[in-house]
């Protein structure tokens, strides 16, 4: 089965990097988009936006023009209000992201390396990842209360499956054929962790760590928005209820911020400590 | 047999656990993890047949209409915008911004423009849920073999075609693959935009029960909504499996 399959990759390996100059070639040609029409299509979305908000098709103060968000988020930056609010999400959601991490990885890797534990775990798994665990927030409130356990323990309750999931796919994916040079040549432990280990799970684990990320700030988000602890989600919450729109657009516009920046934090750190990786290379294709 | 024997090692672990539960919540006190044995019993009382009726329907509704039109304007747009690489690649920027706001930011403008009512639900459920199969649609429909497309030129297919035989059967196994993280975000959606100001289905009927201090309603409600979501899980791949039998086949 082994030699199977590296006859096979062998074969693939030509082919594969052929795609990808293929590809590289088409996009060259066809032109990545220079970064002019990147910043056109931004300002003309943001005239589009203008000219509805100051046309007679909605009524006026529904819909605040762009120009308006933007004073009202200058001066929200003076407030101390908006900066310990963003403050408290950003915390809230690295620090469920660390706990889905301590407890998702060890424990996926653990499932992963047997097969019988995986057997057996297999539904209880499939189950609360398919099921939505937004439903157990009025019990979390009843228990813990608007405090940042709970919005931890929503965050883990929801986050921790995609790390969970890629742990065990990570150990399965070791080639054997790696394993037996391993152990042909006798290496430590160490060097074990070195050189086998953290090489092969380290893709599928970043990729765990991106769909975790993105999971944990939705719930600390809605955890501030409807349980009310405090955050980006709690101010938005009161915005919206003393009806001051531009300001509800202004921490709109501020989440998003922080959700593109968190996702290109994650990508960032896949090509730099990844950089050697086929898949990350664009040898190989996923 | 060997059939049966892998069954039963995943059912064991399952099955111990909530007899566990049944087991030693018999003699509970506490009021917020009441006996399963009561919650099962209300759950029957509430659920059969009034309260799906009452709130599940209305749950299921949302979620499946959004769904639809996640999908429609997601494989459309997908398939559009993956034919036309400059015009994308300018509005990528956007679309990562849009697709990266927590869907949770973005309710309280839906609310300003559509209200509470099932249209606000609706096209949240749908914008939310739209990202991942969008996005998958673009790059299933960039990454056809070049030489795929000069064969349509060749026998010159016309743009229905291409996308009917290439386009859409080189993007269908990618979008599975995101439909089926949309359905987790609906789901999530769906309960979200139901706990704020809503007046039936599943998110409205747990956060009252919490509210009203009925916590064997809210665990009813809670174990429903588990079902729920299984469910749907569950024939999306019955649907994915039909749909993509041909590509299993192809690839063993």
């Amino acid at each position: 089965m082994t030699i199977d399959s590296r006859s096979r990759s062998k074969d693939d390996a030509p082919n594969a990097r052929e795609k990808a100059r293929v590809a590289k070639e088409r996009s060259a040609e066809k032109g990545g988009a220079a970064w002019y029409y990147k910043v056109g299509a931004i300002a003309a979305a943001l005239l589009v936006w203008h000219l509805v908000a100051i046309s007679p098709l909605v009524q006026p103060e529904t819909l605040p023009t762009p120009l308006r968000v933007l004073s009202a988020l200058s001066d929200l930056w003076q407030t101390a209000a908006y900066w310990s609010a963003l403050g408290k999400t950003i915390s809230v959601w690295a620090l469920g992201l660390a706990v889905c991490a301590a407890i998702g990885i060890p424990l996926g890797l653990l499932i992963g390396a047997s097969l019988s534990a995986t057997r057996s775990t297999s539904w209880i798994i499939d189950f609360f990842r398919t099921i939505p665990t937004i439903a157990l927030l009025p019990l979390v409130l009843l228990l813990y209360g608007t405090t940042i356990r709970m919005e931890i323990t929503m965050i883990v309750l929801s986050a921790v499956w995609p790390l969970l999931i890629q742990a065990m796919y990570a150990v399965k994916q070791i080639e054997p054929l790696h394993k037996w040079v391993v152990r042909v040549f006798r290496l430590s432990t160490k060097d074990r962790i070195r050189f086998l280990w953290i090489p092969s799970i380290s893709l599928f684990i970043s990729t765990g760590l991106r769909l975790s990320a993105t999971m944990a700030l939705l719930m600390t988000v809605a955890a501030e928005y409807i349980g009310g602890a405090p955050g980006l989600g709690a101010e938005l919450s009161a915005m919206e209820q003393a009806f001051r729109r531009p300001e509800v657009f202004a921490y709109t516009i501020t989440a998003g911020v922080l959700g593109l920046s968190i996702n290109s934090l994650v990508v960032l750190f896949q090509r730099k400590a990844l950089w050697w990786h086929p898949i990350i290379r664009g040898e190989k294709k996923a | 047999m060997k059939r049966a024997k892998l069954v039963l090692w995943e059912i064991w672990l399952p099955i111990i656990l909530v007899a566990l539960w049944l087991i030693l919540s018999t003699n509970s006190v506490s009021i917020y993890f009441p006996p399963l044995a009561e919650i099962l019993q209300r759950t029957w009382d509430v659920w059969f047949f009034d309260g799906i009726v009452e709130n599940l329907l209305p749950s299921l509704w949302r979620i499946l209409a959004g769904l639809f039109f996640a999908v429609v304007v997601g494989v459309g747009g997908g398939v559009i915008l993956g034919m036309l690489p400059k015009f994308e690649e300018s509005i990528r920027p956007i679309l990562e911004f849009l697709r990266a706001t927590p869907g949770v930011a973005l309710l309280p403008i839906a609310i300003i423009f559509l209200g509470l009512g099932d249209n606000m639900k609706i096209f949240m459920i749908a914008l939310a849920s739209m990202w991942p199969i969008l996005l998958n649609a673009i790059d299933g429909v960039r990454s056809v073999e070049p030489i795929l497309l000069r064969v349509a030129e060749t026998y010159r297919f016309n743009l229905k075609d291409r996308i009917r035989f290439i386009y859409l059967p080189n993007a269908a196994p990618q979008i599975f693959a995101g439909a089926r993280i949309s359905i987790a975000i609906a789901a999530v959606v769906m309960v979200v935009t139901e706990m704020i100001g809503s007046a039936n289905g599943l998110g409205y009927y747990i956060l009252d029960s919490q509210r009203t201090f009925n916590i064997l309603n809210m665990w009813s409600g809670i174990i429903v909504l588990g079902i729920l979501g299984y469910l749907l899980n569950f024939a999306f791949r019955g649907v994915e499996g039909a749909a993509l039998s041909w590509h299993h086949k192809r690839n063993g």
